[in-house]
């Protein structure tokens, strides 16, 4: 319990947490506000039964994306300051110090998820009370769905931690963070065709998605055995690494 | 007792430490000397488990990971700027505290004594780096712990935070607690530790008190002035012992006073000045790494 209120206090401590926090609460208030505001075909948007189903689905990917930043700052900010020393020394098993970022950036994750989907919520209630759009009974996505969003929206940030720990870069994390989603899984989709389903972030995307041709069992199943792989590879790692 | 056994460490083909073995005591300062290069860090984090590598070191017959908390066993500075440049300095060691199961109310005590208590609430990125190296001893002694391994600690203090740490080092070990400290300021180390560890090339070159240490180096030796000083000369030298005249009378070198005060008298010669010429800790230290320096221009030269 020590160490994760320890964990947690790193994470609370540093400004660019409130940074990426503004931009959380901002960014998708905003986008979904404007998604609503934008609306030019009134009687069409009526009949949308899936807006309000999009709004949580995109939100939360676009917070999970925000929050892996968090996870790379967590774990990045250990090594580029060194105070991974500390953090080592101050336990007998320096896993335990993975196991407890890791749980508490899960942990702040889920809680600042489901402010920031809550906020794009109201947003898209406020803006359409503002354009005076009686909208269609909304759909709203299953259990099962909202599962399959949490669990893609804790991968993004568990995927962020591991390749931060095993590379002990700064750099190299936020890199990998913010090209191989964009630009490296779809350029892979011209060489692996529908192989491209078992890449981290298209299975996640994958998984979250309200519709897709991929059947959720196989995204989830390649989301768990990434987790699973990239826990021991970083577990191992650490263990047999200097600190750093 | 802290009793290193046979710490070895390799990066690739290079050797850093080869087979080091040592002790430090309870109730001393051990200083911890060596060029740089040596392996002074790479031994103190092969100590603390940091580094990978051959060997084990225990703390009181147990390994540092056999302990529940680390923290309350062996504090570290390894690296003065270890902290989070715009996490402010008290925060930082609440974070050390709390993840070492530390009252908090030891964060304001350690703060205070490190004579940080009213910059305790900035970010320590603009700190000098004489008080990095004082939250750095805070971080170290917030677990009270029994053993200290400071890396360097002098490094950027002022003289009146050299004197204190000096100081509160000695009080440390007076206490009961064992203090393992590098530092390049010989003279300090000279002042502060009871017992001296040096190294050169990732070896074990010596490992004994200071005075022995002192004792011992080529370098102490001593002068005599005497009525006859050709007869004092060839006696001393008829029995091999190294003589250089020096301010009108010789130094002795490889003998004790004892030893020139009877060949005099034996000789019949009357002895006007006797007296003991100690090397300094610096000289002995060039004494005894003059093989081992990597990074030098000047071997073994003052």
């Amino acid at each position: 319990m020590n160490l994760l209120l320890a964990e947690l206090r790193k994470i609370v401590t540093i400004r660019a947490f409130y940074f990426i926090l503004a931009i959380i609460i901002v960014l998708p208030v905003g986008l979904m506000a404007l998604y609503v505001y934008g609306i030019r075909d009134v009687s069409k948007a009526a009949e949308n039964s899936m807006v309000l189903a999009n709004v949580i689905t995109n939100a939360a990917g676009l917070i999970a994306t925000l929050l892996s930043f968090i996870a790379v700052l967590s774990v990045g900010h250990e090594y580029r300051y060194n105070t991974i020393l500390y953090a080592f020394s101050s336990v007998n098993n320096r896993l335990k110090v993975v196991l407890a970022k890791l749980v508490v950036l899960l942990l702040v994750g889920l809680v600042i998820t489901a402010m920031g989907v809550a906020l794009a919520v109201a947003a898209f209630y406020i803006g359409q009370s503002v354009q005076g759009i009686a909208a269609a009974t909304q759909t709203m996505p299953s259990m099962l769905q909202y599962g399959r969003i949490v669990l893609a929206g804790l991968f993004t940030i568990a995927l962020a931690f591991f390749v931060t720990f095993m590379v002990r870069s700064f750099a190299f994390a936020i890199a990998f963070v913010l090209i191989v989603p964009s630009t490296v899984e779809p350029l892979l989709t011209l060489v692996l065709k529908e192989n491209t389903r078992y890449l981290p972030y298209t299975a996640t995307g994958n998984a979250a998605a309200l519709n897709t041709t991929v059947p959720y069992s196989t995204s989830v199943l390649v989301i768990v055995a990434y987790t699973v792989v990239l826990f021991a590879a970083t577990a191992f790692l650490v263990r047999h690494r200097d600190a750093n | 007792m802290i009793e290193a056994q046979h710490l070895t460490k390799r990066y690739r083909k290079k050797v850093a430490l080869q087979d080091v073995s040592f002790t430090v005591e309870t109730g001393k300062v051990t200083g911890f000397l060596g060029p740089n290069g040596a392996g002074k860090s790479t031994t103190m984090r092969l100590m603390l488990g940091l580094d990978n590598g051959g060997g084990t070191t225990t703390f009181d017959d147990k390994t540092l990971n056999s302990y529940h908390r680390p923290a309350e066993v062996v504090g570290m500075l390894l690296e003065a700027k270890a902290f989070h440049p715009t996490r402010s300095a008290r925060q930082h060691l609440m974070i050390l505290a709390q993840a070492a199961g530390i009252a908090r109310q030891r964060v304001d005590e350690v703060l205070h004594e490190v004579g940080l208590q009213d910059v305790a609430g900035k970010g320590p990125g603009k700190y000098s780096l004489g008080m990095s190296q004082r939250l750095g001893i805070a971080a170290a002694i917030l677990g009270k712990p029994k053993y200290l391994l400071l890396d360097e600690p002098a490094n950027g203090l002022d003289p009146e935070g050299i004197a204190w740490l000096r100081s509160f080092l000695k009080s440390y070990a007076e206490q009961g607690n064992g203090v393992l400290v590098s530092s390049h300021l010989l003279s300090e180390i000279a002042l502060m530790a009871d017992n001296v560890i040096v190294i050169g090339k990732g070896k074990l070159i010596a490992s004994t008190s200071i005075a022995d240490m002192l004792a011992k180096s080529s370098r102490s030796s001593v002068f005599v002035r005497a009525a006859t000083m050709s007869k004092l000369q060839k006696t001393l030298q008829a029995k091999d012992l190294h003589v250089q005249p020096q301010d009108n009378g010789l130094l002795v070198s490889g003998a004790s006073m004892d030893d020139v005060g009877r060949a005099a008298f034996g000789a019949g010669i009357a002895v006007l000045e006797l007296r003991a010429q100690s090397a300094t800790l610096e000289q002995a230290f060039l004494d005894l790494t003059a093989d081992s320096t990597e990074y030098s221009n000047h071997r073994g030269e003052l």
